[in-house]
């Protein structure tokens, strides 16, 4: 069986989720897997699915483009390999916090430390908010990134946090490293 | 002492909402010794009523008194009138063996009770205690820590056999 991903972008509107769907539902497809998200006013969904035996492709793809247009979305449709990934993905057991002044390139230069450490970025979310305390006139934010991470007991964690607070100093933010405690069965 | 079965996920009894207890009305202290006692031969730091089956407003924390911990609670008719703070820590439940998650929660508390004396009590909790409250009282209106998960892609796991 073929595994399809489908991603769309585009202005959040009600009504969009049911839009994209219906071509899908309408020729049988199954989705196996699905996430969507809002981020400022836009709206994103990927979504993996298996399409039944004898499906007339080319007419889902013109219905799909056809939502597209109507929905003003971007949409991106490509086979991919079937099943999940051969890993998988380890429940987050640390918690990266960053607060300070926007700068260009706080995500990158965090995600470049981890990805030499071998750490797996989980979940990334992040948030401005203007200043309470800006008289500068200028606008100025404050930006907050928490990153959930799984690490590896491979990992030396002495290591890891003094190369954390070095990255602070250098890009004159806050950033800690907190482990997600386990409770236990309760 | 008898042991009580613990009631596993999905029976509906750990759905449903529990009833508020009289203190020394018969048959509450035996029941709150049997909780105890299960709670202790299954490792467990808190167990609460309806996970033996009985919908009553009862339940047992003890997570120890170092760290700020308050030691044994037993607690009747236990209500939260405040919290602040968040924070995320892996849950697991004694009804749902099966599956781990991140939860987040307050990360302070406070709550009002009665003691199995029927005296009221005040508890200022923080921390793993403060957690483990949370989720005790949270079986007391049939919400299971697998309902408070947002995110199922990133937060809940199945249990690595141990
Ligand atoms: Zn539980």
């Amino acid at each position: 069986m073929q595994t399809f991903s489908l991603s769309a972008i585009g202005r959040d509107q009600p009504g969009i989720v049911a839009a994209i769907t219906e071509p899908l539902f309408k020729q049988g497809c199954n989705i196996e897997d699905s996430s969507m998200t809002i981020l400022g006013a836009e709206f994103a969904v990927i979504l993996l699915m298996t399409l039944p035996q004898g499906v007339d492709f080319a007419s889902l793809v013109k219905d799909i483009n056809e939502v597209g247009k109507e929905c003003s979305l971007t949409i991106d449709m490509k086979e991919v390999a079937a099943g999940p990934r051969e890993e998988p993905t380890a429940l987050s057991n640390y918690i990266l916090t960053l607060y300070g002044e926007d700068s260009t390139g706080l995500i990158y230069k965090t995600a470049c430390l981890l990805a030499d450490e071998g750490i797996n970025i989980t979940d990334l979310e992040t948030k401005t908010a203007r200043r309470d305390d800006d008289e500068s006139g200028e606008g100025r934010q404050l930006y907050m990134m928490m990153m959930e991470l799984y690490i590896t007991e491979a990992t030396d964690l002495k290591v890891l946090t003094s190369k954390l607070e070095d990255l602070g100093k250098e890009l004159n933010v806050s950033i800690k490293l907190k482990p997600i405690e386990d409770y236990g069965e309760l | 002492m008898p042991l009580l079965k613990i009631i596993k996920y999905p029976d509906p009894v750990l759905q449903r909402v529990s009833r508020e207890v009289t203190p020394l009305a018969s048959g509450i202290s035996t029941l709150i010794e049997d909780l105890e006692a299960t709670m202790r031969l299954h490792g467990g730091v808190g167990i609460a009523a309806p996970q033996v089956g009985v919908l009553k407003r009862i339940i047992i924390v003890d997570v120890g008194s170092d760290k700020g911990g308050h030691g044994l609670l037993r607690l009747l008719n236990p209500k939260i009138i405040y919290s602040s703070g968040k924070r995320k820590g892996r849950e697991g439940c004694l009804s749902i063996p099966e599956y781990r998650a991140n939860i987040t929660r307050s990360r302070k508390v406070h709550i009002e009770a009665l003691t199995p004396a029927g005296k009221d009590i005040t508890i200022e909790a923080k921390g793993f205690e403060a957690v483990v409250l949370q989720h005790e009282i949270d079986h007391l209106e049939g919400i299971l820590f697998i309902d408070r998960v947002t995110d199922m892609k990133r937060d809940l796991f199945r249990r690595e056999p141990v």
